[in-house]
């Protein structure tokens, strides 16, 4: 494919009438095809995360990001105060603050003013707003030109394209689509290589606009109440130039830019390049406020929804954005997609939120079901939105309206009857012998309609005796004496095993539970255990979700036990964070929710935090080397990172070798994999591309889906690799030490 | 808050300032008085190949000595009258209110747009900047910005300038010298006349 095909391809149709989207399935056809789009947005998410990561070892990003978002939450409290205290500072400084409530307002506000002034152009420098507001095709159709200032927004604009990423507008292109790009543009060749040049080419023909422009436009990184001053934070210098050279400069800022005092804008500097660009800070901060003499100075302040997002509880922090890009930069479907597809004009994780307020429901309802939940995003928000629950939220109202797939209504409608789920799993473990031949894995290669799924990954056979036969609900098994010494001697714990391990992996529970016993822990397992309800809320089913999370609830309270141990990390998750959002309306249910919450423990933070096992006591003498796939759920949703490390290597003596981009989701996402299985399949080759080049032979880690997702690849691809839960090795050498005390 | 270590003497925060900014690019240096610190601005003036800067006013009025100096060296200093007069010129002058220890940025918030564009426009700027004029971290600098916004007339525009202008938006290479000068020269100075 060509580099012109390439721009061409990811095109959507530029005119006075605004950018008519392509339909969602063809834009993601579109990305999938084009062999560099990947590649370019991984090389900048893996330069942005090194950089990022560098910068903020300088700072306690947590103290930071509390501070502002305490800030921000004052802000959206208080938002009319905050407006008040800005305009009338603003314009005693000698601004005129003009208020628009949409985005027809703005446009009119912007046209007005160039009208007053004759206007025939305006020199913009980066401003997401105007994109928002679809400022540019406004004003063409008025025949008022909009000069792009900002190189990557230039670039876009000649491409006619949207802007992919809110921070690096053309992150999607590369070197020879900008080179080419220039040749069709100007009479004299530039090179398709020489990035430099390129530069030097666009800011040649920049500059002279900018400087006979009568009117310029800036955005606002930053709205300082208490002065009434716009914070602009750049680095190419065409934000200073269009805010000083031109006699009228036009800010064009969201409502939830405000920010209280100059101590909190410094809180905010400190927070933005780092998260943005991985800088510690840009190049130019620039203070606003009031005109230069002799010229104008217009702030305008766009509501455009936002007032809407405010009254929703689920969705106010939302406004907290400060527009540093970092979710897209870590969100694993963006990084083989791109912006264009995940998003609608803003994108990434913060898009799919957002977007139903400015844009409409129907703007973000097929990008968000690209979300994974994996939940990278909010590990790196700046000023900790709860993106992954937001983006289900939205999801949930996509599904309310617009209701499920029949598909998938089955299959929630099934998993969530107990007996049904029970008869159909007990059906299915007989039924799919002409699949699997009595193998462990369904391959159907050869047959169409599996084809799709299982070309590139094999599915699991289903447990011919699953483990609530094994372990039947209601048992109680004695515990063992213990082989080592340790802090979980003589406690009691339910087993909460999930319906993967239930149904597909039963050896993993058995593990779970045998080393439980042998840290002499007596072990319990619940009766009517079903699903915790994962499947349905991830899939936006938020009635199905709560039916499942009571049935958990009322199951595991039955259990008067210390605690709750999961060898699933995503149940876990689910449990001891999603029920509590899920039952916010519900009092009584929320309170039942906490209490089973706080005995509710993965089996890893069980062995860090009660076992708490002596260095070195489950080491023998076998040569292992493995590596660990830190799951979504376990790391980024829980938080565990030394903790599987301690136990793997300090504990158990087994050599660990890292892989690379070891907390990249491995692409399985649940129903994500069904829905995108293109998607799914590279990340996953990803993962066991980075897996294999360590040279273990064994990857390890502590979740169900990740497990089945990774073993169907290397089926599917013959990889010579084996994919583990961590109980299963702990359970191999706990079985395998001799107690060291005399039986009672 | 431990947000990040500041050093407390001038010479670690000189230290501190150099080592953020010279991987950007930026030139910095430290001299005791203006006859010296024209001796380094009159050999950037020969490595560019000019003999006039474009000089803020805001730097004549504290500095006479460097000003007088410069011209014995050969550098003639003008006052722009207006943006034109800054622009595309090799070489500007500019003084800053204050230094950064903790970002390595200088403050440049000229009361006119005439002395603003010297430090806008000019494609090699040079910042001077007192040594007592060093603040440690953004908290001070953004005090002093403050101060700026609230200025009774003039302009009440500044900017935290962290080196030469640049771009990556092209597949994450870095470009210096876009819309902003190419190349950035800080210049501490001990006693300034």
């Amino acid at each position: 494919m060509t580099a012109t095909t390439a721009i061409t391809d990811a095109t959507s149709t530029h005119g006075a009438q605004g950018h008519p989207e392509e339909p969602f399935g063809e834009r993601y056809a579109r990305a999938l095809r084009n062999p560099r789009l990947a590649k370019n947005v991984t090389r900048y998410q893996q330069n942005w995360r090194v950089s990022r990561n560098l910068s903020m070892e300088e700072v306690e990003f947590e103290e930071l990001r509390a501070k502002l978002k305490t800030a921000k939450t004052d802000v959206v409290r208080r938002i009319d105060d905050y407006i008040g205290q800005f305009k009338a500072a603003a314009e005693k400084a000698g601004a005129t603050v003009h208020m628009a409530p949409d985005a027809a307002a703005a446009n009119r506000i912007v046209h007005e003013i160039c009208q007053r002034h004759n206007a025939t152009k305006i020199s913009k420098s980066k401003s997401m707003v105007s994109e928002e507001v679809e400022l540019n095709h406004y004003l063409e159709a008025r025949g008022i030109a909009c000069i792009e200032t900002d190189l990557g927004e230039w670039i876009v604009q000649k491409a006619g394209q949207r802007p992919s990423h809110i921070v690096g507008p053309a992150l999607h292109l590369g070197r020879q689509d900008v080179g080419e790009l220039l040749n069709k543009m100007l009479p004299n060749k530039v090179s398709l290589e020489d990035i430099p040049e390129q530069v030097h080419t666009i800011r040649d023909l920049i500059r002279p606009e900018i400087l006979d422009s009568v009117v310029g436009m800036t955005g606002g990184n930053a709205l300082i109440a208490e002065t009434g001053t716009v914070m602009i934070c750049t680095n190419e210098g065409n934000g200073r130039l269009v805010s000083s050279v031109p006699p009228v400069h036009i800010a064009l800022v969201g409502i939830e830019k405000l920010i209280p005092t100059w101590d909190d804008a410094v809180t905010q500097l400190r927070l933005l390049g780092r998260s943005g660009t991985g800088q510690r800070i840009t190049v130019y901060t620039t203070f606003m406020t009031g005109p230069t003499p002799g010229h104008e100075m217009h702030i305008i302040l766009v509501d455009n929804g936002r007032r809407k997002m405010r009254s929703m509880p689920e969705f106010a922090e939302a406004l907290h954005c400060i527009r540093c890009g970092a979710c897209a930069n870590v969100c694993p479907p963006y990084r083989e997609v791109g912006g264009h597809v995940f998003g609608h004009i803003y994108t990434g994780a913060i898009g799919l939120v957002v977007s139903q307020f400015h844009h409409g429901l129907d703007s973000i309802a097929k990008p968000q079901s690209l979300c994974l939940s994996c939940n990278a995003c909010e590990t790196v928000c700046p000023v900790g939105i709860p993106l992954p629950r937001q983006i289900i939220d939205t999801r949930k109202m996509v599904v309310a309206k617009k209701g499920l797939p029949t598909v998938k209504r089955v299959v929630l409608a099934g998993l969530s009857q107990p007996r049904v789920f029970d008869l159909a799993s007990r059906i299915g473990s007989r039924a799919q012998y002409p699949l699997t031949r009595g193998n462990s894995y369904i391959r159907g290669r050869s047959l169409p309609i599996l084809r799709k799924q299982t070309r590139w990954r094999s599915m699991p056979a289903l447990a011919r005796h699953p483990l609530r036969d094994r372990l039947p609900g209601g048992s109680s098994l004695a515990s063992f004496p213990p082989a080592v010494r340790n802090g979980a001697e003589g406690k009691s714990v339910a087993l909460f095993p999930g319906c993967i391990t239930d149904r597909l992996f039963p050896e993993q529970g058995e593990a779970v539970s045998t080393t439980l016993r042998h840290l002499g822990v007596r072990v319990v397992i619940p009766e009517g255990l079903n699903c915790c309800g994962l499947p349905a809320n991830n899939m936006g089913d938020d009635a199905t979700a709560k039916v499942m999370a009571k049935q958990t609830i009322s199951a595991l309270e039955r259990s008067n036990v210390d605690y709750i141990v999961s060898g699933s990390a995503s149940c876990v998750a689910m449990i001891v964070q999603d029920y509590v959002h899920l039952f916010r309306n519900d009092p009584k249910w929320r309170e039942r929710a906490d209490a089973i919450a706080s005995k509710v423990m993965d089996f890893t933070s069980f062995m860090e935090s009660v076992a708490a096992l002596p260095e070195g006591s489950l080491k023998t003498m076998a040569d292992t080397s493995v590596t660990y796939h830190d799951s979504c759920q376990g790391s980024n949703a829980l938080g565990l990172k030394s903790e599987p490390r301690r136990l793997l290597q300090d504990v158990m003596g087994i050599e660990l070798k890292e892989l690379e981009e070891n907390t990249l989701c491995c692409g399985f996402g649940g129903s994500f994999s069904f829905d995108y299985p293109e998607v799914a399949e590279r990340l996953m080759n990803r993962k066991l591309d980075n897996a294999q080049k360590t040279g273990a032979r064994v990857v390890v880690t502590d979740n169900q889906g990740c497990i089945m997702h990774l073993r169907g690849g290397c089926d599917a691809s013959k990889r010579n690799m084996q994919v583990k839960h961590i109980a299963e090795l702990v359970a191999e050498r706990i079985t395998s030490v001799k107690p060291n005390r005399p039986e009672s | 808050m431990p947000i990040l270590s500041i050093p407390t003497d001038f010479e670690s925060r000189l230290a501190q300032f150099t080592a953020f900014v010279r991987p950007l690019g930026v030139n910095v240096n430290r001299t005791s008085g203006s006859a010296e610190a024209a001796v380094v601005i009159a050999e950037i003036a020969r490595e560019i190949g000019v003999a006039d800067a474009v000089t803020s006013s805001e730097l004549i009025v504290p500095a006479p000595g460097l000003i007088a100096a410069l011209a014995e060296l050969g550098v003639t200093c003008c006052v722009p009258k207006s943006v034109d007069d800054a622009q595309d010129k090799s070489l500007g002058l500019s003084f800053a209110t204050l230094a950064v220890a903790e970002t390595g940025s200088v403050m440049l918030a000229e009361v006119t747009l005439a002395d603003r564009s010297v430090g806008l426009l000019t494609i090699a700027n040079v910042v001077v900047v007192r040594s007592s004029d060093m603040v440690p971290s953004l908290v001070e600098a953004a005090s002093a910005m403050r101060d700026v916004s609230l200025r009774s007339n003039g302009s009440r525009y500044g900017s935290f300038v962290t080196g030469p202008s640049r771009t990556a938006d092209i597949e994450m290479s870095l470009t210096v010298g876009v819309q902003g000068p190419a190349r950035l020269f800080v210049i501490f100075v001990d006693k300034l006349s």
